[in-house]
């Protein structure tokens, strides 16, 4: 279902002829601790990013699977330490879905989390045709917002671009 | 008292806008995070700041600046010890030449997998 929407947002924005392909991997705050990889891909516009992640974790008795979509309105930051900077601003949205039992025979409890909130995206180009990005979520779920208090998920990607 | 009041603040803003002709080359920003509580501690100089980052990032960053908006982006480490990056978007708006507001979303990740993103409040001196 995400996916699908994703497809139609991508769609229904997509006004200009050109855009880079952003195809990478990373790591996310919600497996924290876990090196865990997450599939990242992307379409920067330029003045526009539209990203999606996932990643997924599977064993016997526990299964986490995490997807995340965000959207950006970034600018040019001029270049430190000679790399090109840009930054954004936005608004994301993330689903996780993670269940646990206690061993093979029992039922598995599932819980599901559902986060909506600005997103800021951070990206560096090593080359022209490969990038790090650092995107964060602070994801709002109640009116804790108002003392700086925000679900956060963050990540550090890299990848290409093309 | 009224316009010994009223002078007193127009020079005071005068001069204070002398004094912004001239580029301070130091600066302290400290500022709040989550509940309000003491979140970055910064020294700088320049277009240079180090110190606590954010409360879970200690490192140093180089600020880049567009009109009242900035950027700030360097190495960081975590109370594991572990190295990663750090970036933050903010804005800030300067008065009387050596003070300043800033309100900036930042986030720091290590290669351990641990981050710390936070929404910070704050305030810098110049000097």
């Amino acid at each position: 279902m995400l996916m699908k929407i994703f497809v139609l947002l991508l769609i229904f924005s997509w006004s200009s002829s050109y855009a880079d392909i952003l195809v990478g991997t990373g790591l996310s705050k919600v497996t924290q601790g876990r090196t865990v990889p997450a599939l990242y891909l992307g379409i920067d516009k330029g003045s526009e990013v539209i990203q999606f992640s996932s990643l997924g974790v599977e064993t016997e008795i526990y299964y986490h699977n995490s997807y995340r979509f965000s959207f950006y309105k970034q600018s040019a930051f001029g270049s430190v330490f000679g790399i090109k900077q840009r930054a954004g601003l936005g608004i994301g949205v993330l689903y996780a879905r993670r269940a646990y039992r206690e061993d093979k025979d029992t039922k598995e409890e599932v819980e599901t989390d559902f986060n909506i909130g600005p997103a800021f995206r951070f990206s560096m180009g090593i080359t022209d045709y490969m990038f790090v990005s650092l995107e964060s979520m602070y994801g709002i779920n109640n009116l804790l917002f108002l003392v700086l208090s925000f679900q956060n998920t963050s990540s550090i990607n890299f990848g290409v671009r093309f | 008292m009224k316009k010994i009041i009223i002078i007193s603040f127009l020079s005071l803003i005068s001069i204070s806008s002398f004094s912004a002709q001239e580029e301070k080359l130091f600066h302290a920003y400290g500022a709040l995070g989550e509940i309000y509580g003491p979140a970055s501690v910064r020294f700088g100089m320049s277009e240079w700041e180090a110190g606590l980052l954010n409360r879970g990032s200690i490192g140093f960053g180089g600020l880049t600046y567009k009109g009242n908006q900035y950027l700030i982006f360097g190495p960081m480490i975590n109370y594991n010890a572990s190295l990663g990056l750090f970036a933050g978007v903010g804005v800030e708006w300067r008065f009387f030449g050596f003070t300043s507001i800033r309100a900036e979303v930042n986030t720091g990740h290590a290669l351990d997998n641990y981050s710390a993103s936070e929404v910070h409040l704050g305030a810098s001196l110049y000097w």
